[in-house]
């Protein structure tokens, strides 16, 4: 029987390598981080320019449309139905102390509108179909089914990436009003129905505070959101590498990065839009 | 089809060095070569998917290098791919897959005027000629072996009848038998459609059978600097009359020195 040679044991005698030091570290970071920017940009022109020059295949936007639209709205429905049924709880709590329980509906459908709603419908959008997106995007880059794309003359940025960015884009304002009114249905349920406050005063001060402008403010940031989840899921599943990891982490990344992204421009975005009102309503209170 | 200076390198790793080729029309090319030694990052490159470093690649006269996209998406209508591990969209169904790039791809005002039952006869005109049954239209990529998804990715690339067909080891994973099959229909491709074939494999029957000439690669970091990476390229039968070493080691499969290059001697 053929014995099996001894393998040298290279551990002794081979030097270890250098631990790099922190300044190289963080340099790598930065310029990784430089190389991010500067890629995600040119990826963000090149989703422009294809989607102004040449038509959607077809049924690519339909498809997108139905897997982003259609079947996120149960669960956009469900959390913003609870999420309107929470509010209703809490501030019940703290309205209730001070005698100002009648006055709920107006903090409650506020609350949902600007704040809430929008968020709420993104970060299920982020979750649901970011991730999704980007694992499918990623999965299709390491089988090379992205490369046979190409192969055959089509581009996947036009082909992939367009439909879902559109779709995420002009989508994710239903899904806001969706989560808006299942929130405001749930907040009044719950005050009338267990806490018993009355309908008449619960709409009637929600309709003086709860502006249209307050409805435009919701939409208007869930466009911001909309476009940045298609655009950073799509990036991060078209560059994924590595195999399975790869396409795990880049599920784990577009979810992690739309989700900071979101709430950072929620900042932004309400900031902006309320010193525009202001700007043009100067008698309004503001808070800045 | 040609390359000339080409190279190619990921990060500080050289892949390609100073890689120059003709090929002529019809001809069909076997590339082989150690795992790593740039024979899918050539075939790759010889259509765009990968970008050279320096050098070009001449397709029928055109510079792929100062192509736009668009150009370039045109340009591939004209070419296929296969695969090593097929490539087809798991979300189509086999019949969209092999249809996909009449609907898709087709640039050609010939093309784009068909209708969906000529799309439907040219499908299973497709599926006939690589031997599947008919109702493998209906069925996922999933559902197939690794055999039939290369075949059906063999359809596919060819539907639109290319001028060049890449194959990226067509027969790597499959038994004798099924190898032997798409050996043969890469012969019949080649002499239905007269296109000319370029194919990577580790498979030394099918380079032999197949091909009416090999190119060796090497991995550059063991050839010297003033080397050609191309340390072989002739006709198969001079195969054996070669008397680079490493051609000889390479085509009887023999670890040799690598053993104790490697330390495991």
């Amino acid at each position: 029987m053929a014995s099996i040679p001894d393998i040298p044991d290279k551990t002794v005698t081979a030097e270890l390598p250098q631990q790099p030091s922190l300044l190289l570290v963080i340099g790598r970071k930065v310029d990784s981080a430089a190389f991010m920017v500067g890629d995600l940009t040119l990826f963000i022109f090149s989703i422009i320019s294809w989607t102004f020059s040449r038509r959607l295949r077809r049924g690519t936007f339909l498809n997108a449309a139905y897997q982003i639209g259609v079947l996120s709205l149960p669960v956009v429905g469900l959390t913003g139905m609870f999420i309107g049924m929470v509010l209703a709880v809490q501030s019940y709590f703290q309205f209730s102390q001070i005698g100002m329980e009648s006055r709920m509906g107006a903090v409650i459908n506020l609350t949902l509108v600007r704040e809430l709603g929008p968020v709420l419908a993104a970060t299920m959008l982020a979750g649901r179909v970011g991730s999704a997106m980007a694992a499918e995007l990623g999965t299709m880059r390491v089988t090379e089914q992205i490369d046979a794309l190409k192969s055959m003359g089509v581009h996947p940025i036009h082909y992939l990436v367009v439909p879902r960015v559109l779709a995420a884009l002009l989508l994710i304002p239903i899904l806001t009003l969706m989560a808006d009114f299942m929130g405001i249905l749930g907040g009044f349920a719950y005050s009338h129905y267990i806490l018993h406050i009355d309908v008449h005063q619960y709409f009637e001060f929600s309709s003086q505070y709860v502006t249209g402008f307050d409805l435009m403010t919701g939409i208007i940031k869930s466009l911001f959101f909309g476009g940045c989840i298609g655009i950073v899921s799509c990036y991060f599943g078209f560059h994924s590498d590595g195999g399975a990891q790869g396409v795990g982490n880049a599920a784990t990344a577009a979810f992690v990065t739309s989700f900071v992204l979101i709430l950072v421009m929620d900042l932004i975005v309400g900031i902006s839009l309320d010193k525009l009102y202001y700007q043009f309503n100067p008698a309004g209170a503001s808070l800045f | 089809m040609e390359t000339h200076a080409l190279n190619l390198s990921f990060g500080s790793k050289e892949v390609l060095r100073d890689l120059s080729l003709q090929i002529r029309h019809g001809q069909t090319v076997a590339i082989i070569g150690e795992s790593g030694c740039g024979k899918t990052v050539l075939l790759k490159s010889l259509i765009g998917l990968q970008q050279p470093t320096s050098g070009f690649v001449l397709f029928d006269q055109q510079d792929l290098g100062i192509l736009n996209d668009r150009e370039l998406s045109q340009l591939r209508t004209r070419t296929g791919f296969v695969f090593q591990q097929a490539a087809l969209f798991d979300s189509l169904t086999i019949g969209e897959n092999i249809a996909f790039p009449l609907l898709h791809a087709a640039t050609d005002p010939d093309s784009a005027k068909l209708s969906a039952t000529d799309h439907q006869h040219m499908v299973a005109q497709a599926l006939r000629e690589v031997g599947l049954p008919a109702d493998t239209i209906y069925q996922y990529p999933a559902d197939l072996s690794g055999g039939m998804r290369k075949r059906v990715g063999l359809a596919r690339a060819l539907i639109l009848q290319p001028e060049l067909v890449l194959y990226d080891e067509p027969t790597t994973g499959l038994d004798p038998i099924v190898s032997d099959i798409i050996n043969e229909l890469i012969m019949r491709s080649r002499i239905k459609h007269r296109v000319t074939s370029i194919l990577v494999t580790h498979n030394m029957k099918t380079a032999r059978k197949v091909a009416d000439r090999i190119l060796m690669l090497f991995p550059l970091e063991r050839l010297n600097e003033d080397e050609s990476q191309i340390i072989f390229d002739g006709p198969p039968s001079e195969l054996e009359h070669c008397s680079d070493r490493r051609v000889q080691q390479f085509i009887q499969g023999e670890a040799g020195s690598r053993l104790t290059e490697l330390g495991l001697a």
